[in-house]
């Protein structure tokens, strides 16, 4: 970390109110602590981290008395609430588009949605973000173009607001879930119990049954290993509609270098990305017979 | 489709013949280059991006820094003068644009050949000592689970990036997909018999490693690589867009960034954000569809 807050801090107070360095120096020492050797320091705060619950990552710089973690933790209920809507409409979507372009594959339908799904895959998120608020909110004033309610957060207000960012996660996250279906379901299509099945004599509504919940299983946890990523995407497209989720605080933390804040934010992140990626290992004997981890 | 390729094979003759026919590396990308529409589309869309990046060095329609455009504080809709419009400072925008595919794709390209460098030497080695084996892919795994965005966000903030310290970044946090696939097909390829040839015969490790097991694993490489790129232009993007990447730059990240930050939407300036994101995600998908065309090329190799 680049210089010493506490020094930086007491210069831009002193010079906004006009009061002596060495007076707001001081004051500001009382609150933050007086300067410790690294090791000690940077021990002491590795405890305040692990050691205490909920973790003590100080105050926020910029709004003073409250707590990083409680305004991370804020912000992480709007994330998780777009992250688990989006992506359960985005992969149920993706269950049906995948696999039918994997059994009409090759063919006219697939051959075109392919590179038009690379093509979305690729579209930045946030750039969509801010087309979407242009015709949406400024030309067409259908939709609100920020924020994530007026005054009060009530269902419906929160639901107007959520039809955009929503829209924006799902068009550039989907892609990727349907790419993933399409392949599984194409090696589930080519393997011998398909064919047995087809042999049987079942009827093609319960082979495609049987054909989509055979590829369900490798992008379930695909999907639950890509949160990392997804949560990158969301980040950006929060910032973008200002909606006060993770991405506006960590961008806003940033421009004025509200340390505690930042750190904290990542480190929540991290977590939700750790406990989605054990969530992936146990969910796969659940959902496949054949893993185990008895032995 | 058989009987006519040996019909030609046997017409035709000389070194340029045989190397199109062949099934080693360079005949496939030769043949995926030439039929495949893919990446022939790929290509096309990467070459224009190339060429439109060496006529900006030689030719600019205008300074795109400095306001050119009369009607200053109000950006001008796009005209034959103007063919993007021009900036709320009055730049010009279709100037702009092409001025900033240097930044993106230079940034691209470069984080990509950083993450091939460090996917390749840790994979190899991974895959073909087995005492680097546990560490390395210990540490693949730590990488692999951060995510890459927040902490690119969080880093960037301290640092302060240049165009070239955030490839370095990015390809640090990169690389362990490359070397984790790389490792597989390197464990396999370890016990082929022309490995235990080579290694009888006292050619030197080093060599075999990072001759003839990268030789055999260059589809692979090539083909993460270009998706490589793509992520990194985007992932630069992101940054700029959050406000901490090196938006001095000025590629199209930086110009997205700076219309937002200027209100262009608000003021109706929508050619202004419009042609840069276009670009990147007409750029990305250009390179996806190489990727996905060599990869499909090189898996009937």
């Amino acid at each position: 970390m680049p210089g010493n807050f506490v020094e930086t801090y007491a210069s831009i107070i002193s010079g906004a109110h006009h009061l002596p360095y060495a007076n707001v120096l001081a004051r500001l020492e009382k609150v933050f602590g007086k300067p410790q050797p690294l090791p000690v320091a940077f021990a002491n705060y590795m405890k305040q981290i692990l050691l205490s619950f909920p973790p003590n990552f100080g105050p926020s710089f910029q709004y003073y008395p409250i707590s990083a973690w409680s305004i991370v933790l804020f912000a992480l209920k709007w994330t998780l609430l777009l992250l688990g809507i989006s992506q359960i409409i985005a992969w149920g979507l993706s269950i049906f588009l995948g696999v039918y372009m994997a059994l009409h594959k090759n063919q006219f339908i697939d051959r075109t949605l392919q590179p038009a799904f690379y093509f979305l895959n690729s579209i930045p998120g946030f750039w969509l973000a801010l087309m979407f608020i242009f015709i949406f909110s400024l030309e067409l004033k259908v939709l609100p173009p920020g924020q994530a309610y007026t005054v009060y957060p009530t269902p419906v207000s929160v639901l107007i607001h959520m039809i955009l960012p929503l829209a924006v996660i799902i068009i550039t996250s989907a892609p990727s879930h349907v790419l993933v279906i399409r392949s599984a379901a194409i090696d589930v299509i080519g393997s011998d119990f398909v064919a047995a099945t087809k042999a049987q004599g079942l009827s093609n509504r319960r082979l495609l049954a049987r054909v989509m919940r055979n590829s369900l299983i490798p992008s379930l946890t695909q999907m639950f290993l890509s949160i990392g990523y997804l949560i990158g995407g969301i980040i950006t497209i929060e910032y973008a509609f200002s909606y006060p989720g993770m991405g506006t605080i960590i961008a806003q933390s940033v421009a004025i270098e509200d340390f505690p804040v930042m750190q904290a934010a990542f480190y929540v992140i991290t977590l939700v990305v750790l406990l989605s990626n054990l969530a992936a290992d146990l969910m796969y004997p659940l959902i496949d017979p054949r893993v185990s981890y008895a032995d | 489709m058989t009987t006519t390729t040996t019909v030609q094979t046997t017409k035709s003759r000389g070194i340029a013949g045989r190397i199109f026919r062949g099934n080693g590396f360079a005949a496939v990308l030769l043949r995926a280059i030439l039929k495949r529409s893919d990446v022939k589309v790929g290509l096309g869309i990467l070459g224009f991006f190339v060429l439109l990046d060496i006529i900006s060095v030689f030719y600019l329609p205008y300074d795109p820094l400095s306001p050119v455009a009369i009607s200053l504080l109000n950006p001008a809709p796009p005209s034959l003068k103007y063919l993007f419009g021009t900036t709320n400072l009055g730049q010009d925008v279709f100037s702009q644009w092409m001025y900033g595919t240097r930044a993106t794709l230079l940034v691209g390209f470069f984080a990509a050949l950083l993450t091939a460098v460090l996917g390749v030497t840790t994979g190899i080695i991974a895959g073909y000592i087995k005492l680097w084996d546990e560490p390395l892919m210990r540490a693949a795994d730590v990488i692999l689970t951060l995510p890459a965005l927040p902490l690119l966000i969080v880093a960037a903030a301290f640092f302060k990036p240049s165009d070239f310290s955030v490839a370095v970044l990015i390809a640090v946090l990169s690389w362990a997909g490359m070397s984790r696939t790389l490792r597989s097909s390197v464990l396999s390829l370890k016990h082929l018999p022309f490995v235990e040839v080579a290694e009888l015969s006292n050619v030197p490790r080093w060599k075999i490693m990072f001759v003839d097991m990268f030789k055999h694993t260059l589809p692979l490489i090539l083909t993460y690589s270009l998706f490589a790129v793509g992520g990194a232009i985007l992932t630069v993007a992101s940054l700029d867009f959050i406000g901490v990447g090196p938006v001095t730059d000025y590629s199209w990240g930086s110009m997205i960034s700076l219309a937002n930050d200027n209100n262009a939407l608000l003021q109706g300036a929508w050619w202004w954000p419009l042609p840069p994101g276009l670009s990147i995600a007409i750029l990305v998908t250009g390179l996806a569809l190489i990727a996905y065309g060599l990869e499909a090329a090189f898996k009937n190799m």
